[in-house]
């Protein structure tokens, strides 16, 4: 089992007074399952989680780890308690799959030899070790985020924080990410994920759910709530459904509210 | 990364370290031993120890600053010692030239620091930082176009000379006065190797992987910078080394800057003193700076890259 902190957002606010991109955010996020954060576009998701990460300056308002403030924790500190996925990889520098890989490795301090094998391992586990050697450049979207996902394991970190991680994969390798995912929290990992793709949601029965829409908090259940379709749709200013198929319940968005 | 690329690569440049000082008027008689030992020697070791620091400083500033343009010349060093250079000529015109290396040596550096204090804040965007730097140079420029135009012509004929850059030298003064700032900027270059390979990622993926990006930044800025202002105090500035060195390995080998770093220093150790070689082929009489040599070479591959560069975007 891993210890994982628990992270929350008290009265977060990012961006300007007058054109906030986050106000007055509160969640408190646990381990054990996957946590969703769904919403439309513009609503701040990926402004929540860069500043889950530190990557945004909170105007007002703080993000605490493990009941610490996120600011008071170092570099490295950081690093062992939350490790991401952006959604647009820089695709620079010639590195090899196995160099990106080891990169995420920096926060230990460990001789060479050491984070090569992690590397290696953490590339296994995703089914990417024939890639090793190859340029992360002459990889399919796939592939580099089968590398991306070791890096994110190879890093170690307590919390995987991933920002739309099946933009343009086809739906097997989708699905085959989410199983990672839910492997990770139900090793008692955390686990937030950005995310515009609802055919997930039936895939990810008891994950928490967190709805974003202008910047704020509108509303938090999990995804077997009996009207998830109905508080979704709502969100989205989409009409929806849950339809039961095979045993399992789907959601399905029939067209924009009217 | 190709290992068998980068041992050509290092072969090549050992060869044309070696083969630089029997280059030129053939040695024979009496003055052989003598021009060898205290001539064309420590040419070569003043050559490669300053080839070294601008590639390697070079191939460091492109990383940081998340730029391929990024070198100590496009980033205003060379500006800053230039201006320096000239306020010792013109405000001391009896002074002794060593005097004139020190007001380029802290010239660079002042620039640099400037820079260094915004590279500090790991909220400033790298393309911010690039251009502070090209504002800086272009103003150090204007100040130093300024001071010519009050300057008597003896002081600005001695600034145009010495902005030339050479590796000139007679006897191993230079070379070992060199010798420790150049080797420290090496050495504290390459232990942010790690660093610098996190970074190729973007400062904000960087700083989640666990690397306080904002002093690796000022760092990499302070001590490049350092190593810079002593080769340009001893030399005169010698252009588009950090910037051309850099690329050609990066195009041969394809490495990430953990071996990026090494292998520029070594190419850049076996460049500049072939380059001086060459320059000394090419008019023997008289005395070709070499920075006239690397900047004939530069511009074209620099135009080169950014017509590259330019297509990749389109």
């Amino acid at each position: 089992m891993i210890s994982t902190p628990l992270i929350e957002a008290h009265g977060l606010c990012v961006g300007p007074a007058t054109a906030p991109r986050l106000s007055d955010v509160r969640v408190a996020l646990q381990p054990g399952r996957v946590t969703l954060l769904l919403g439309p576009n513009g609503a701040g998701k990926s402004t929540l989680v860069r500043a889950l990460l530190g990557l945004e300056r909170a105007s007002s308002g703080q993000v605490s780890v493990g009941g610490r403030a996120l600011t008071a924790l170092t570099h490295s500190e950081r690093a062992a308690a939350l490790g991401w996925l952006p959604q647009q990889p820089a695709l620079d520098a010639d590195l090899t799959a196995r160099e990106v890989v080891e990169a995420a490795r920096y926060r230990f301090d460990e001789p060479r030899r050491v984070a090569q094998r992690a590397a290696e391992d953490a590339l296994d586990a995703l089914g990417a070790r024939p890639l090793a050697s190859r340029p992360l450049t002459t990889l399919s979207g796939g592939e580099v985020q089968r590398v991306r996902l070791a890096a994110l394991r190879a890093q170690q970190a307590a919390w995987w924080l991933l920002d739309e991680p099946g933009n343009h994969l086809d739906p097997a390798v989708r699905f085959e990410v989410v199983d990672h995912l839910r492997a990770h929290a139900q090793a008692g990992g955390g686990v937030v994920l950005v995310t515009h793709d609802l055919g997930l949601i039936s895939h990810l029965p008891g994950a928490f759910v967190w709805v974003l829409r202008a910047g704020r908090v509108v509303d938090t259940c999990a995804t077997d709530t009996p009207d998830l379709a109905d508080r979704l749709g709502r969100a989205f200013g989409l009409s929806m459904r849950s339809v039961r198929v095979d045993g399992v319940d789907r959601l399905v968005v029939l067209g924009s509210a009217e | 990364m190709s290992g068998s690329r980068a041992l050509w690569l290092v072969g090549a440049a050992v060869a044309a370290a070696a083969v630089s000082p029997w280059l030129g008027p053939a040695l024979d008689g009496d003055t052989a031993a003598f021009v060898l030992r205290e001539l064309r020697l420590p040419r070569v070791a003043l050559g490669a120890l300053v080839g070294a620091t601008l590639a390697m400083t070079g191939a460091a500033f492109q990383v940081v600053f998340e730029n391929p343009l990024a070198s100590p010349t496009t980033l205003g060093t060379t500006a800053g010692a230039g201006l320096g250079a000239l306020a010792v000529l013109v405000f001391a015109p009896t002074a002794a030239a060593s005097l004139v290396g020190l007001g380029a040596f802290f010239g660079a550096l002042s620039i640099s620091f400037g820079l260094a204090a915004l590279a500090r804040s790991a909220a400033l965007r790298a393309e911010d930082l690039v251009l502070a730097g090209v504002a800086l140079s272009v103003g150090a420029g204007a100040a130093t176009t300024g001071l010519q135009l009050q300057a008597d012509a003896a002081a600005t004929l001695a600034s145009v000379r010495w902005a030339m850059g050479t590796l000139s030298t007679v006897g191993w003064e230079a070379p070992a006065r060199l010798a420790p700032p150049a080797l420290l900027t090496l050495g504290v270059l390459l232990a942010h190797g790690r660093a610098l390979q996190a970074l190729t990622a973007g400062a904000d993926r960087a700083a989640t992987l666990g690397v306080n990006t904002g002093r690796v930044r000022a760092r990499v800025l302070l001590f490049g910078a350092l190593g810079v202002a002593a080769c340009v105090a001893t030399t005169g500035p010698i252009a588009f080394v950090g910037l051309l060195v850099p690329h050609v390995v990066r195009r041969v080998v394809g490495a990430g800057p953990r071996a990026l770093l090494p292998l520029s220093a070594v190419v850049g150790a076996g460049f500049l003193p072939l380059a001086d070689a060459l320059s000394r082929l090419a008019l023997p009489d008289r005395d070709l700076p070499v920075g006239v040599v690397t900047a004939a070479l530069g511009a074209p591959t620099l135009l080169w890259l950014l017509a590259r560069r330019r297509g990749r975007m389109a």
